[in-house]
């Protein structure tokens, strides 16, 4: 009951008019930049980060975490409008979503998109709460302890790999490499600062994120002309009766299932959708119009990815640890403003994880309200020339990472990383392993070094405590669990690839 | 035993699973992924050099170069695995992987010189008058837009991110290094 009393405070604490405003500024704003073409929330809160500076620590996480379920939304937009996924989990919205505006029917599908979505996060946001008290475990942590969970925490980098392990393994061992630089959190003595004094301090988290997500996505959308197609009319905006009745299933069927998949260890948004598209495929008496403009291959994936989104914060609050690009970008956001989120924010400052998390569920309610009545509005954004939100969002990102600490320095370090991340890019290695490992790097460093100390330096101490083996033994399970998966998924895919070209053999004469 | 064939004709789902976005593994491509992984070695070994440096032990305790050492090391495997998985060609590639075109090569290379200018200019002409040129480099030549769009954007924008720092977030953006433009406020 306790759970529900603190969001009951959590809920009186958002109803102030400035929480209010800033739910709403977030939203509108999220939602701008996740329908930029290729904006994903990832790239959307790492540019729009700086807004939220001059704020206090809950009234910027309010925000953030405003922008980062409007940005969800807008990619949504893109994928119906242009056929355009904002985020990889979008993928499956394209499939149904664009072959609807094409009919005529964007506006019922976005409509449809902005109702699943509610749902799914409210049910996620139920299964948060729920999830909470987990935080009371981990304060029997010690640094063994913590270790172990940063190392259950790189465990998920397997689940954002890309096609290739050893390129995500690449990307997460150049976050852990940036974030040596600076100070050693143990002796103090300066570590790869190339003596320059702005450096002590180590590589600004956010100027990274906003390079190597923000820069490198804005030079990979001008990289090549005419790159996204002509956007959509929306048509009529209301579903029909029977678009509603053929929703409720996928949408009470997609909450769950995104929720579970979010709970798994890295479970990658497109999976997610994509399972619940097929599972809305199978169960559906209208297999036909699958690919062809289905609501329910948009309300079931909606649905399902939103909620995955809310599932995947709950290692986040409860236990410090990002699963993703977004909630590790949350949880720089988290440091900068002063708050290290985790058990330790529950017991000390419960007010604040409580406020935020009744923030969600008041945003989500925001958002739904500007969704449907604003579509038109968006799509007259949409419209706008790519190069002016180009220009216009350089100039912007150019202007946060100088209010970073009112220098120029971050400028060129966000510069920088964009250049990395987009060439990066280029040779197929994933950011978001990186954007991961960056903000775990001093916590496993420290904490390895504590516990070493304290054991005077015997590794036994990580087997020692059952917390710590428990969860060295789950990252185990997790990359076995994942490499077997992998190596299923590369099997049935060829097997597929033989019965195609058996089967266009047998179709040739 | 004859392998399964689909029952049904394959739909867009069918299709994407397939990952229809794949591009061919090309020679330029092969390349950039072997200088991506000797790159990646040498930053690794030059890691692992500057950890041995700061020491693996500090009173009997992990050192301050400990850390770095592990990293660089583990960082020096994973380049001559890329590079070596790169030379026998067993690589993937994704459709993000596409060059850019000519355009995009001049788009880009405008945006690093505009950039670059701006970054010099601001503590010359300030935020206002840097940004609002800056932003209209981009418009014209980027964008390709007409002068005068370009300059009312960019005055727009430049104005309101200057009042929206300054007065709404209570941030200080550069002024002018000039008494004369400092004296209008700018």
């Amino acid at each position: 009951m306790d759970v529900f009393a603190n969001l009951f405070a959590g809920l009186v604490a958002v109803f102030t008019p400035e929480n209010l405003l800033l739910a709403f500024i977030g939203c509108v704003l999220g939602m701008l930049v996740g329908i930029l073409p290729g904006f994903g929330p990832a790239a959307a809160l790492s540019v729009l980060l700086p807004v939220t500076f001059a704020l206090g620590p809950v009234p910027a996480i309010i925000m953030l975490a405003a922008i980062l379920y409007g940005a969800s939304y807008g990619g949504t937009i893109t994928a119906v409008l242009l056929n355009v996924p904002g985020e990889a989990s979008s993928v499956a919205t394209t499939i149904d979503g664009y072959q609807m505006a094409k009919q005529g029917r964007a506006g019922a599908a976005l409509t449809i998109a902005a109702i699943g979505s509610f749902v799914g996060c409210i049910f996620g946001l139920l299964g948060f709460v729920v999830a909470t008290p987990l935080s009371q475990f981990a304060l029997a942590f010690g640094p063994a302890e913590f270790f172990a969970l940063t190392i259950f925490g790189l465990s998920l980098v397997i689940g954002l790999a890309g096609k290739s392990m050893i390129k995500a393994l690449i990307s997460a061992v150049i976050g852990l490499s940036v974030s040596l630089v600076g100070l050693d959190p143990l002796n103090g003595v300066p570590r790869f600062t190339f003596d320059r004094a702005p450096l002590l301090d180590g590589v600004n988290f956010i100027a990274v994120v906003m390079g190597l997500f923000g820069v490198s996505e804005l030079l990979a959308t001008i990289d090549h002309a005419n790159k996204f197609g002509k956007v959509l009319p929306v048509g009529k905006i209301w579903p029909t009766r029977t678009d509603f009745r053929r929703s409720v299933g996928p949408i009470l069927r997609g909450a769950p299932l995104g929720f579970f998949f979010g709970l798994l260890p890295g479970s990658p948004g497109a999976a997610t959708s994509l399972a619940s598209y097929v599972l809305e495929r199978t169960v559906s008496k209208r297999k036909s119009e699958f690919g062809k403009g289905a609501i329910e291959g948009v309300a079931g994936p909606e649905t399902a990815n939103n909620s995955l989104a809310i599932a995947g914060m709950i290692p986040l609050f409860t236990l410090g640890i990002p699963t993703s690009a977004t909630t590790a970008i949350l949880m720089g956001a988290f440091i900068v403003n002063g708050l290290i989120p985790g058990p330790l924010l529950f017991q000390t400052s419960p007010e604040i994880p409580w406020t935020i998390i009744a923030s969600m569920f008041v945003g989500n309610v925001i958002l739904l309200i500007l969704n449907i009545p604003l579509v038109r509005v968006w799509v007259t954004i949409l419209k706008t020339p790519f190069t002016v939100l180009f220009a216009i969002v350089f100039g912007f990102m150019i202007l946060g990472a100088y209010t970073l600490d009112s220098s120029t320095f971050n400028i060129g370090v966000m510069l920088v990383f964009g250049l990395l991340g987009y060439l990066l890019r280029k040779i197929d290695i994933p950011l978001a392993p990186m954007a991961l490992t960056l903000v775990l790097g001093e916590l496993m460093e420290s904490n390895l070094r504590r516990a070493l100390a304290l054991s005077q330096g015997d590794p036994i101490i990580f087997v020692h405590s059952g917390i710590s083996l428990t969860l060295l033994i789950l990252a185990a399970v997790a990359i076995i669990a994942a490499l077997v998966g992998r190596a299923l998924a590369r099997r049935a895919e060829s097997r597929r690839e033989l019965a195609l070209v058996s089967a266009s053999a047998e179709g040739q004469p | 035993m004859s392998a399964p064939v689909p029952d049904e004709p394959p739909s867009a789902v069918d299709v994407f699973d397939e990952g229809p976005n794949d591009l061919p593994i090309t020679t330029g491509y092969r390349i950039a992924n072997q200088v991506a992984g000797a790159l990646i070695a040498i930053i690794g070994g030059a890691t692992t050099l500057e950890g041995l440096r700061l020491g693996l032990d500090s009173g009997g305790v992990m050192g301050p170069g400990a850390f770095p050492s592990i990293l660089g090391s583990i960082l020096l495997v994973l380049g001559v695995v890329l590079f070596v998985m790169a030379s026998v060609g067993r690589l993937d590639r994704s459709h993000d992987t596409a060059l850019p075109d000519r355009g995009g090569v001049r788009r880009i290379l405008i945006t690093a010189l505009a950039t670059g200018v701006f970054l010099w200019a601001l503590f010359w002409v300030g935020y206002t008058i840097a940004m609002t040129l800056y932003v209209f480099a981009l418009l014209l030549f980027v964008g390709q837009r007409k002068w005068l769009s370009s300059a009312i954007i960019s005055v727009a924008f430049g104005a309101i991110t200057y009042f929206g720092f300054t007065v709404g977030l209570g941030l200080i953006l550069p002024t002018s290094a000039f008494p004369f433009i400092r004296a209008i406020g700018l």
